[in-house]
């Protein structure tokens, strides 16, 4: 087995009074797609937060390649891990072209006072190439639509050339078919560029179907942690979200609903 | 000197507009009010008193918005009374004819001395060449801030830098345009530059333009009809953010979604 790419040992993350993350452990390794789920405000956008840093961790510790994450360490290892927020809100009249926002990617690898290079422009070409985006280049980043927007999102990350991707719901509130877009993409792009995923996700078939790995969280708590084909089971999935689900076979796939 | 406080007012605003910090920006531009008038007062030049105002309430403005949970408005709400009546007391307590309090409030082009005037150059140096240097990190951030922060930008750091400058841009250019109203001359050009523009770099160079126009516009209103300068220069500024909101090439764009 390959040593652990990220690794969280007993983190308990506290908001003012309130636990948000409680002796959480989890082990990443190089090449693996792991998917977190689990109700809205179980605190998996936080716990997404601990890998880079942005979620300052009181006690426990986070360990990214060997080295323990700090604010001091925390923007070197940030080089190496790229993440794509929940979709927001972007003013129509931005100022700015998806090509521009996906070049900005790059730059916190090039560094302060130094120019981009051709290097830069060739990884931010790759990944609006690589995301289907290329024809909106020079389109300003305000009159994308939803799954498109989302799709910049992933192709700035992957302009920053990082061995581990944490997605925030990339897929919410997109239509059936910019999901599938976003799935695929990020199933290609794992594959093309050997990366370790961390997915945040409310869309328990794109799990079943894409993930390897499936951790649950719930009230701050890791409630299940395993393989995918593990986690279809009705019992395991109506206890994390509190509400009876059905687990119904459709050909090959297993979906749940309820 | 109404040439270079406009356009350091100009391309300040381009932050203040798309970081949409424009409640952050009235709040220092009128601490740095209170503060030139609290010099007045107690005998030390305005421009220190505002200098030193205004950097406080820039330094304490940043930690408070960054902290989690925290209402930033709640916060410029209370800060901004806090200032203004700092002010009017100030004001109330001044002896003798209030013609310098008063000409900070409307702003006076022609009581500005050579020091006041070296330094704003001085600032103005300052901020293109901060604007010169970390180009692709604000471009990074006015893109997506959070994830420039998690791809290892010092997103703090630099907004922390531009709110000190913004400390600083005010202060200097108080005197000039006057407490009341240089926070419009900040707004107005970058609202201006941005409905004419999707470049960035065009909107910095637009909005700079923009503010040294309507500053010598006004400028000059001010002297051919005997107005209050400040007054004549925000309404020139208010004029062209009006006319380029009608003439905006974003305007059909913008009604399509």
């Amino acid at each position: 087995m390959c040593p652990p790419l990220a690794q969280l040992k007993g983190v308990t993350v506290d908001f003012g009074r309130g636990r948000v993350l409680d002796d959480i452990h989890l082990t990443v390794r190089p090449g693996e797609f792991w998917t977190l789920i689990g109700p809205n405000g179980a605190g998996k956008s936080t716990l997404l937060g601990l890998f880079n840093g942005l979620t300052p961790c009181r006690w426990g510790s986070v360990t990214y390649n060997g080295r323990v994450v700090t604010p001091k360490t925390a923007p070197q290892i940030r080089l190496n891990i790229a993440h794509v927020f929940q979709a927001t809100d972007i003013d129509p009249k931005m100022p700015m072209n998806v090509y521009e926002a996906v070049l900005a990617g790059t730059y916190s690898r090039t560094g302060l006072l130094k120019k981009t290079g051709n290097r830069e422009k060739e990884s931010a070409e790759r990944a609006l190439e690589a995301v289907g985006l290329s024809r909106l280049a020079g389109r300003p980043i305000g009159h994308l639509s939803g799954g498109e927007r989302q799709r910049m999102a992933l192709a700035r990350a992957l302009a920053q050339e990082p061995e581990f991707l944490l997605l925030d719901e990339p897929t919410a509130s997109l239509d059936w078919q910019a999901q599938r877009e976003i799935l695929n993409v990020i199933a290609e792009l794992r594959r093309q560029y050997r990366l370790a995923v961390f997915l945040v996700t409310h869309d328990l078939n794109a799990v079943f179907s894409m993930a390897a790995k499936v951790a649950m969280l719930k009230g701050g708590k890791l409630l299940w942690t395993g393989a995918a084909h593990e986690a279809v089971d009705p019992e395991l999935l109506g206890l994390l979200y509190s509400v009876p689900i059905t687990v119904a076979a459709c050909g090959e796939r297993r979906v749940a609903l309820f | 000197m109404s040439l270079i406080g406009g356009s350091l007012c100009g391309a300040m605003g381009v932050f203040v507009v798309l970081w949409r910090m424009s409640l952050v920006g009235m709040c220092i531009s009128h601490a740095a009010f209170a503060g030139s008038l609290m010099g007045l007062w107690l005998g030390f030049p305005p421009w220190a008193g505002a200098l030193t105002a205004s950097l406080g309430a820039a330094s304490l403005v940043g930690p408070l918005a960054d902290r989690p949970g925290f209402s930033l408005d709640t916060a410029i709400g209370v800060i901004f009374s806090l200032v203004m009546s700092l002010a009017m007391l100030a004001l109330g307590l001044l002896p003798g004819a209030r013609t310098e309090g008063l000409n900070l409030i409307w702003g006076s082009l022609l009581t500005v001395t050579a020091l006041e005037l070296q330094l704003m150059g001085g600032i103005a140096l300052l901020l293109f060449l901060f604007i010169f240097l970390f180009f692709k990190e604000i471009q990074a951030i006015i893109g997506q801030r959070q994830a420039a922060m998690a791809s290892g930008i010092p997103v703090r750091g630099i907004r922390y830098a531009c709110l000190m400058l913004m400390g600083l841009v005010v202060a200097c250019s108080l005197k000039a345009i006057g407490g009341l109203l240089i926070f419009s001359l900040i707004v107005a050009p970058a609202a201006a530059a941005l409905q004419l523009t999707y470049n960035l770099r065009r909107m910095f160079i637009l909005s700079a333009a923009l503010g040294a126009a309507s500053s010598a516009a006004g400028l000059w209103l001010s002297f051919r009809f005997s107005l209050p300068t400040g007054a004549a220069i925000v309404l020139v500024a208010t004029l062209i953010l009006a006319i380029s909101m009608i003439f905006s090439p974003k305007r059909k764009t913008a009604a399509s979604f």
